[in-house]
C-alpha cells in the first residue's frame, strides 16, 4: 500500500520542495494577510483573524507545493507571490 | 457513495507526504494528546491531589484585612499592579500576586496565599504538589530547559498535524462518506488498522482540526509579524493592547493618597453595574492613591464569548469604558483570542465538554497508533529486505513502548504524589524524577517484548493495577477514604471512584479481551507470502517478482 515510488522525485528535489512549502508558504501567507489587512477589510479585525486563518492558509500553500510537479515552479510561484503581496501591502 | 478523488500523481505524492509527516510527528503528537487529555482535568483533580486545598471558605472573610496584612509584611509594588484571586473551591485561598523587591535591589514575584479563617499567609500552597502540573507542562514539552523551545516545538508538531490532516482528508476523499461508519474488525490486520485510522480520523476531524490550529497558535504566533510590520507600523504590542486595554492608562507613581473605595466596595459597584458577571480575578494599581484603578476579569465559563475586563476608578467607582472589554457586548477583535484559548483549554460548557474532549483525545491517540501500525504492516512484505522489515518492526516497537507506557507512568506520578511525604523539602523534584525515570524504564522494558499485543497487555495490566492503588494510597496517606470524604469533599470521593472504575475496566479488558500474539518480529525464513486471493505460495526469500 505505500505510495508508488514512480510518482515520487529524488531526495534533493524533495528537500527543496519541503523548504519551499514551509518557508515559501509562510512568506506568501504572511504577506497575503498583510495585503488584505491594508486594503480590503478593517486592519485590526484582519490582523486578529490572522491568528487562526494564518495556519489554514499556510497549510494550503504547503499542500499546493506538493501538488505542483516541479520544485523550481514552486519556488518561482512563491517568491513571485510573496513579492506581489509585499508590494501591495507596502504601497 | 463515492466522491471524486485526486489524480494518480497527486494521490501518490500526497500519500507519501501524509506518511512521512505522520510518522515524523507520531509519538510527539501522541505525548501531546495523551498528556493534554489528562491536563484537562487538572482543576478537577486539584483537591484530590493537594491536601492543602481541602479547606472550607470563610463566608465572613475580609479582603481589606488580608490586603493590609500582606502589604504590611511584603511591601507590595502597587505601581506595577497587584493581582488578586478570590477564593474558590479548587483554590480556597485568597491569592495575591505582586512584584516585591529583595534586599539586594532585585525583585521577585510574590505569590501569597491567605487562609480565609486564620488569615495565615503562606507562599507555597500550590508548589507543594506537582503531578497534574507536570503532566500539563509535558503536553507542550515545557520540561526542555531552553525558554519557549518546548512550546515552539509542540506548536510545530501541531502545524504538521494540520498538514497530515489536510493531506489525509485529500487522499481519503473518495471514501470519506463510507469511512464514517466503517467499524470493521474482521479481515487482515492491515485492513483493521486502516479502518481504525480512517474511522477515528473522520469522526475526530473537527476536534483534531481545532486542536491543530489552536495548538499551533500558542508557539507560532510570530508568523503574524508581516501584518504587524506592514499594516500596524511595526506595533509589536498590538495583541496585548487589544487583550489588556487598561495597560494603556498612564498612572502617576507620585500620586497623592486619597480616601478611595475599598476593594469590597468596588466589587459591590461592579455587581450593581454588571449584575450577571462572575468575577474571580482583579488587578489593582496605585491602591489608595488618587488615580487608583481596578481591573476586574470577568470569568464566566458557560459559553465561549463571555470573558471581559472591566476597569474602574477606585476614587469614585466610575467604569472607564474605553479601557474595558465589555463581556456582554464586545467587538469581534476582542473575541478572537478568547475563542482560541477557551477552545484549547476546554473552558466552556463545564465538565461534560472536558469529558468529551478527553474521549476525543483518546480517539486521536488510537488514530495515531493505528497510523503507525499501518505504516509497519504495509511494509511487511516481499518488496522489502529482511533488514528493512526488522527496522520497521523495531521503530514500531519503540514508538509503541513510549506511547503505551504513558498510562502506567501517569499512574506512577499520582501514586508518587500520594506516597512522598508532604513535609519533604524537595518532594516536587523527587516526584518529577520518579515520573520521568519510571517512564524511561518502562519504555526500555517494553522494547524487550517483541509482540505489540504483549506490550499493550502488559502496560494495561501494570497501569490498571497502579491506578487501583491510587484510592488506597489517598486513603492511607490522608485518611480521606471515599466514604469519609463523601459528606465534606464529594469531589475527592468522585475522583477515587473514577480511579476504581477506570482500573477495573482496564484490567478486565486487558486480561479477558486482549488476545496476545506470540511475536510480531519478522522471521528470517518467513517464506510464505499470502496473496490477495488468500492462497499461500512458497517463495524463496530475497527474490522479488
Amino acid at each position: 500500500m505505500p505510495a508508488n515510488p514512480k510518482y515520487l522525485s529524488n531526495p534533493w528535489k524533495r528537500f527543496s520542495k519541503l523548504m519551499a512549502a514551509i518557508f515559501g508558504g509562510l512568506f506568501v501567507t504572511g504577506f497575503l494577510h498583510a495585503a488584505i489587512g491594508k486594503h480590503v477589510a478593517d486592519p485590526l479585525d484582519v490582523t486578529m483573524s490572522t491568528q487562526y486563518t494564518l495556519f489554514f492558509v499556510w497549510i494550503g500553500f504547503m499542500v499546493l507545493a506538493y501538488v505542483i510537479k516541479k520544485a523550481w515552479h514552486v519556488w518561482a510561484l512563491y517568491v513571485g507571490l510573496s513579492l506581489l503581496f509585499f508590494l501591495i501591502a507596502y504601497l | 457513495m463515492k466522491l471524486k478523488g485526486p489524480g494518480k500523481q497527486t494521490f501518490n505524492v500526497l500519500f507519501h507526504t501524509h506518511t512521512v509527516s505522520g510518522i515524523v510527528i507520531s509519538f510527539a503528537l501522541f505525548v501531546i494528546f495523551y498528556a493534554g487529555a489528562w491536563a484537562l482535568f487538572r482543576y478537577d483533580l486539584a483537591t484530590w491531589e493537594n491536601p492543602y486545598l481541602r479547606q472550607k471558605i470563610n463566608p465572613d472573610f475580609s479582603y481589606e484585612k488580608a490586603i493590609t496584612l500582606v502589604d504590611s509584611i511584603y511591601d507590595l509594588d502597587w505601581y506595577r499592579g497587584v493581582s488578586l484571586e478570590l477564593p474558590k473551591k479548587s483554590m480556597p485561598y485568597f491569592r495575591m500576586v505582586s512584584q516585591v523587591s529583595e534586599t539586594d535591589s532585585t525583585s521577585r514575584t510574590l505569590r501569597a496565599y491567605v487562609e480565609t479563617f486564620s488569615y495565615e499567609i503562606s507562599e507555597d500552597v500550590k508548589l507543594k504538589t506537582t503531578a497534574s502540573e507536570t503532566i500539563y507542562h509535558l503536553h507542550y514539552f515545557d520540561q526542555i530547559p531552553v525558554p519557549r523551545l518546548g512550546r515552539t516545538l509542540s506548536s510545530a508538531v501541531a502545524l504538521f498535524f494540520l498538514f497530515a490532516i489536510v493531506t489525509g482528508v485529500i487522499i481519503h476523499w473518495k471514501n470519506l462518506l463510507t469511512k464514517f461508519y466503517a467499524f470493521v474488525t474482521e479481515g487482515k490486520w492491515k485492513m483493521i488498522w486502516t479502518n481504525m485510522h480512517t474511522v477515528f480520523g473522520v469522526i475526530g476531524l473537527p476536534f483534531q482540526v481545532m486542536y491543530a490550529v489552536t495548538g499551533a497558535f500558542f508557539g507560532l504566533l510570530f508568523a503574524i509579524a508581516p501584518s504587524l510590520l506592514l499594516v500596524h507600523d511595526g506595533d509589536t504590542g498590538l495583541i496585548n493592547k487589544v487583550r489588556f486595554p487598561e495597560q494603556q492608562l498612564q498612572l502617576n507613581p507620585e500620586a497623592a493618597y486619597s480616601d478611595n473605595l475599598t476593594f469590597t466596595e468596588s466589587l459591590m459597584r461592579l455587581k450593581e453595574e454588571y449584575p450577571d458577571i462572575e468575577m474571580q480575578y482583579a488587578t489593582i494599581k496605585n491602591y489608595q492613591k488618587e488615580d487608583a484603578i481596578i481591573t476586574f476579569r470577568a470569568q464566566e465559563d458557560k459559553n465561549l464569548g463571555t470573558r471581559g475586563r472591566i476597569t474602574m476608578r477606585m476614587k469614585d467607582g466610575r467604569v472607564l469604558k474605553e479601557y474595558s472589554v465589555d463581556p456582554t457586548n464586545k467587538p469581534y477583535h476582542n473575541h478572537v483570542q478568547d475563542w482560541i484559548r477557551r477552545l484549547h483549554y476546554a473552558e466552556f460548557g463545564g465538565f461534560l465538554i472536558r469529558l468529551l474532549f478527553f474521549l476525543l483525545a483518546m480517539f486521536t491517540c488510537l488514530m495515531i497508533i493505528a497510523g503507525v501500525l499501518i505504516w509497519r504492516y504495509a511494509r511487511d512484505n516481499k518488496r522489502y529486505t529482511y533488514e528493512q522489515r526488522l527496522f520497521h518492526h523495531r521503530v514500531t516497537k519503540i514508538y509503541l513502548a513510549i506511547c503505551f507506557s504513558m498510562f502506567p507512568a501517569v499512574a506512577i506520578i499520582y501514586l508518587a504524589e500520594k506516597l512522598v511525604p508532604l513535609v519533604l523539602e524537595n518532594r516536587v523534584a523527587i516526584i518529577n524524577q520518579t515520573f520521568f525515570f519510571a517512564w524511561l524504564f518502562l519504555t526500555v522494558v517494553g522494547c524487550f517484548w517483541n509482540s505489540y499485543t504483549r506490550q499493550n497487555k502488559n502496560y494495561l495490566i501494570l497501569g490498571s493495577t497502579l491506578v487501583l492503588c491510587l484510592p488506597l494510597a489517598n486513603g492511607l496517606s490522608t485518611g480521606l477514604w471515599p466514604w469519609v470524604a463523601w459528606s465534606n469533599f464529594p469531589e475527592i470521593a468522585i475522583v477515587d471512584i473514577s480511579w476504581l472504575f477506570m482500573g477495573v475496566i482496564t484490567l478486565f479488558v486487558a486480561i479477558k479481551l486482549l488476545k496476545v500474539k506470540a511475536t510480531d518480529k519478522p522471521s528470517k525464513d518467513d517464506r510464505f507470502q499470502v496473496r490477495s486471493n488468500g492462497k499461500a505460495m512458497l517463495q524463496a526469500p530475497g527474490i522479488s517478482i
